[in-house]
């Protein structure tokens, strides 16, 4: 099932995506945005972040870098 | 003063972070921030201004070819930015620099081959560790992160960092 959603972006941004679309990289705006949803998710995973919050207080309280 | 390294090499992201909190000044904890220029453009992109609130010990400096070569030959670049890029490779020839950077990818990158890192969470929580600001001073701007800066957190993640600063 899709979902349809309205946004709003600065003019110079919507441009660039849609340069994208026009060199054939992007079918169109719902492709582009698909696809930079997944993107983020892919690099982004619950436990990526636990890890990253768990480093950070480690290096910035106990300099614990590693 | 507790016993640290004492130089970084800076990516964006911390660099736009902290500048959106106004807590750039936390950098002043080393004796020397090395940003690519890659990185300079992007943090310059994102945030007009950021070098005008950045403290003097920040020196722009490239990555030599021979690094980048490197870095490119262990094939560990993939779908990392430019500016990530160029600090890694920069991190090539100030080996006793830490890595100050918030991209999941990048990161895991740099543990890969034992780069120490920090991210803009550590840097906020460096200012209490060296006293430059009070721990309350320090959730407060733990609390500002979600209202002013870019950084995307969980409430539930921010809360565990709160949590772990000491009570005054």
């Amino acid at each position: 099932m899709n979902s349809k959603i309205e946004l709003t972006l600065p003019s110079q941004f919507l441009s660039k995506i849609q340069k994208l679309i026009t060199d054939g990289l992007f079918k169109e705006l719902n492709d582009f945005f698909e696809t930079a949803g997944n993107y983020y998710l892919d690099r982004h995973t619950e436990e990526m972040w636990e890890d990253y919050v768990e480093h950070e207080v480690k290096a910035g309280l106990h300099a614990e870098y590693h | 003063m507790p016993n640290t390294i004492n130089a970084a090499i800076a990516d964006a992201g911390p660099l736009i972070h902290l500048d959106e909190l106004g807590w750039l000044f936390v950098l002043e904890t080393f004796a020397t921030v090395w940003i690519p220029p890659e990185v300079a453009e992007e943090a310059t992109r994102h945030r007009p201004h950021w070098r005008q609130s950045a403290p003097a010990n920040i020196r722009i400096e490239a990555a030599s070819q021979e690094a980048r070569q490197w870095w490119e030959a262990e094939r560990k670049f993939v779908q990392l930015d430019q500016g990530e890029k160029a600090a890694l490779a920069l991190w090539r020839s100030h080996q006793d620099a830490i890595l100050l950077c918030d991209d999941l990818q990048a990161r895991a990158v740099a543990q890969d081959f034992g780069v120490p890192l920090m991210g803009t969470l550590g840097l906020i929580l460096r200012a209490a560790q060296f006293s430059l600001r009070s721990n309350s001073e320090v959730r407060a701007a733990l609390n500002d992160l979600p209202k002013l800066s870019t950084l995307h957190l969980k409430a539930a993640l921010l809360q565990r960092v709160l949590d772990s600063l000491p009570q005054e």
